[in-house]
């Protein structure tokens, strides 16, 4: 028999193991690949509808399909996913057998919240090629019938903008699946960590809003009540970092930064809190 | 022999959800399991068996008590370091093949990459799962399930092995199979803890046994112990005739003895204490 | 549930130090995403609150919904349906408020059209002859006026608005004076085409303020190229000199 160690040491090895079975299991699900086909479709879709655009140009129109699809359909994916797979280990007991393991309940809380956040980073990067794609065409064809547009040299849309607009939604799908996670810790059914996080993800998109009446009620109670409802959620709408990107808009890098270190924050304290209430859950 | 899994004075106490009182699932437990050796642990629905394997392995913690694993505390994961366990009724990710489960809990388990691939084979080939190692889990019999669990619970080459049911849903071959892995097991001087409803195979299989009533040890010793009375003497005779019989049964009669059966199996003084809620007297 | 009570209280304040702590970098994003707190009353609140909750469920397939609902707006058009009509208009305006053209053809059909459906196109005339047909035209100018006025937390800086409703003071309403300042709210966004230009000098002269109408052509003469049709330079230089003219006379 092989001797063991006394101490057994906290491993990034055991949590990328459970990570990379997490992704594994996750692009697996029916419901990644009906909502990966579900939001290429409604991009593909919208060259139909470019004709009854109105108002923006059709890139824009195309630009927002795709940004739409990274927005509701990768929200709706973090939260599903997460909730079914962490809940779904402990439903089918399998949790028991792999925490049986030397494994810290700290790296199965974080190896899985790697893998869902892994698995729908790959859904908002497969969407963000096809929109570069699908707008790559529609300007080179608009290219061959207005060429005087491009005598400039420079091209109808940004696809750095596009970038950055994806990395933030990748940033703001950090905190939502972190979130779902520490729902997931204590409830007792998927369904119950999936409401909390659609009602997370909506509250937080108007948390601002709370700050800024925060500010102009004059009643201190009622100032409180908001300030607290300002405070106590991320901000969401940070992460709307503005459609017209695609269109030139520029976005300065130290946002980028800014926001990839607000998501990181707001992640790393509700997997810790996370950590803590699953480390009391009794399996 | 030194101590593989011991539990002092164990209590758990689980909140009834909508009330202030509290269900006490187990109930002041003193139970000490020896390496090498097979342990069997007895009790119907409900008397804490559940309960007192998943403190063994720190899946919760005891309300009272303590237990340890080869010394250390079973809330430290490093005690988990020297256990391998397998549920009742195993669930795993249909996606993967039994190769590629075995490999997820190696390295779970600790074991270097080098050497993951030959144990995998080792444990395919002692379970009897070689030729269906490459198949999807999902597509596994509840047999193939309950070696492929019991060869998961081997992977990290473990000291003591906690086996829940390990042979439900298996043909009496293979149960003859888990059978003599388990023999084995405790021939290589690792110690098994076994939980069985299937009382015949504990008896034939395991060192010792308790029975566990309402949260609390009803009895515990050896199976012989368990199940010879003092009373009782027995003689085995090769070959006896009906006359023969008679003849005996007669001069025990005259000499004011009463013959009847000498054993009484396993399943009786299971099915008798768990009437009495837990009182052998 | 399992018992994580306990740390509930613990967790909430953790976290309020943490949103207290990152504000800082909430608003500075926000300062450099040009996003302010302009909450003004209960009304931009509800408006910002069901913004956000569209923003929220439907991302950016909000423009699609709204284009959706604003064709679907055309057949209540074809059929007069005032209700219908603007009750479209309303819904599309609600969930994309970013499109200038919803809130411009929104409010030229209800300055233009309802009061003709209203009355009826044989009697259109009384628009301007009766004093009932008068107060109906009124009634819906104001009300396209204040529809324009909604769309000023969304469509901040667009000149176009600001045109739009100083077309709806001097053409429907005959308020020279509330024109022409929203003309020069229009010129003042800096990118108002060449012919709010012309048009304000015209309004400043029916308000008798030649002078400073003239000041304001000369000025803006300057910064015409040559050349391009729709600056017309000639009849912005004609203008200029028939204004010199009658302030010379008029002295």
């Amino acid at each position: 028999m092989s001797k063991k160690s006394d101490r057994l040491p906290w491993s990034p090895g055991r949590m990328l193991v459970i990570a990379s079975n997490t992704f594994r299991e996750a692009v697996r699900m029916k419901l990644f690949l009906a909502m990966t086909g579900l939001a290429i479709c409604a991009l593909a879709s919208s060259f139909l509808f470019r004709e009854f655009n109105f108002g923006s140009s059709e890139l824009k129109f195309i630009t927002d399909f795709g940004f739409g699809g990274m927005t509701v359909f990768g929200s709706a994916l973090a939260i599903i996913v997460t909730a079914q797979l962490f809940l779904g280990e402990i439903e089918h007991r399998t949790a028991m057998t792999l925490l049986a393991k030397p494994v810290y309940r700290s790296e199965f809380v974080l190896g899985k919240f790697m893998g869902v956040w892994i698995t729908v980073a790959c859904f908002i990067g497969m969407l963000t090629l096809c929109l570069v794609l699908a707008l790559w065409m529609r300007e080179s064809s608009i290219r061959l019938e207005y060429p005087e547009e491009f005598e400039r040299g420079q091209g109808l849309v940004q696809y750095g903008g596009i970038v950055w607009f994806s990395l933030a939604q990748v940033f703001r799908i950090g905190i939502l699946c972190s979130l779902v996670i520490l729902f997931s810790t204590y409830a007792t059914s998927s369904l119950f960590a999936m409401v909390m996080g659609v009602l997370v993800w909506i509250v937080g998109q108007l948390q601002h809003i709370a700050t800024e009446v925060g500010q102009a009620v004059e009643s201190l109670a009622l100032k409180a009540v908001y300030g607290f409802a300002g405070f106590v959620l991320p901000n969401f709408h940070l992460f709307d970092v503005g459609e017209g990107l695609a269109m030139g808009e520029a976005l300065p890098i130290s946002v980028v930064g800014k926001l990839l270190i607000y998501g990181v924050l707001y992640s790393i304290f509700y997997l810790a809190v996370a950590t803590v209430s699953f480390n009391r859950r009794e399996l | 022999m030194s101590v593989a899994i011991s539990i002092q004075g164990v209590s758990k106490d689980f909140r009834i959800p909508g009330s202030k009182r509290r269900l006490r699932a187990v109930d002041n437990l003193n139970l000490e399991i020896d390496q090498a050796s097979i342990f069997g642990l007895l009790g119907p629905n409900g008397s804490g068996k559940s309960t007192t394997i998943k403190m063994a392995l720190g899946l919760i913690r005891p309300s009272e008590g303590r237990c340890e694993i080869l010394g250390k505390s079973s809330l430290e994961p490093s005690a988990r370091m020297g256990i391998g366990y397998l549920p009742e009724a195993p669930y795993f990710q249909r996606f993967l093949t039994g190769r590629e489960l075995l490999r997820y809990f190696g390295k779970l388990s600790g074991l270097p990459n080098s050497n993951l691939q030959d144990r995998v084979d080792m444990l395919l080939a002692k379970v009897g799962l070689d030729d269906a190692g490459d198949r999807r889990v999902g597509g596994y019999s509840k047999g193939m399930l309950q070696r492929i669990g019991l060869a998961q619970a081997m992977i990290g080459d473990p000291e003591i092995l906690i086996l829940d049911e390990p042979t439900a849903g298996v043909d009496p071959i293979g149960a003859a199979d888990i059978a003599s892995i388990i023999r084995e097991l405790r021939d290589e001087g690792r110690t098994v803890l076994l939980c069985s409803h299937l009382l015949s195979q504990v008896e034939t299989i395991c060192d010792r046994a308790a029975i566990m009533v309402k949260g609390k040890l009803a009895l515990e010793g050896s199976v012989d112990s368990l199940t010879s009375t003092s009373e009782w003497s027995s003689i085995c005779i090769d070959g006896l005739t009906t006359e023969g019989r008679e003849k005996l049964e007669a001069l025990a009669e005259e000499a004011g003895f009463e013959i009847s059966t000498p054993r009484r199996s396993l399943e009786e003084l299971f099915l008798e204490l768990s009437k009495r809620g837990g009182d052998r007297k | 549930m399992n018992s994580s009570y306990s740390i509930l209280p613990f967790a909430i304040l953790l976290a309020l130090l943490l949103g207290w702590t990152v504000s800082p970098l909430d608003r500075s994003i926000g300062l450099q995403l040009g996003r302010r707190s302009d909450v003004q009353s209960l009304k931009d609140i509800e408006s910002r609150f069901g913004q956000g909750l569209t923003m929220a469920i439907l991302g950016g397939y909000r423009s699609i919904a709204a284009n959706l609902i604003w064709l679907s707006k055309n057949q209540d058009w074809e059929q007069r349906d005032v209700a219908g009509t603007l009750g479209k208009i309303a819904l599309a305006t609600s969930i994309d408020p970013r499109p200038e053209m919803f809130w411009l053809n929104g409010a030229r059909i209800l300055a233009n059209d309802m009061p003709t459906w209203i009355v009826g196109l044989a009697n259109a005339e009384q628009l301007e002859t009766t004093d009932a047909g008068q107060a109906i035209a009124r009634q819906y100018a104001e009300r396209a006026l204040a529809f324009l006025e909604e769309s000023r937390v969304y469509q901040r800086g667009n000149p176009k608005i600001h045109i739009e409703a100083g077309m709806i003071y001097w053409k429907k309403l005959g308020d020279v004076e509330s024109a022409a300042h929203r003309f020069k709210s229009a010129i003042d966004t800096g990118e108002a085409p060449y012919f709010a230009y012309r048009i304000y000098g015209d309004l400043l002269v029916e308000l008798g303020r030649k002078r400073e109408a003239l000041e304001m052509l000369e000025n803006h003469y300057e910064t015409l190229p040559d050349g391009l049709l729709e600056a017309m330079k000639p009849v912005v230089g004609d203008r200029i000199r028939l204004l010199r003219m009658d302030l010379q006379t008029s002295n």
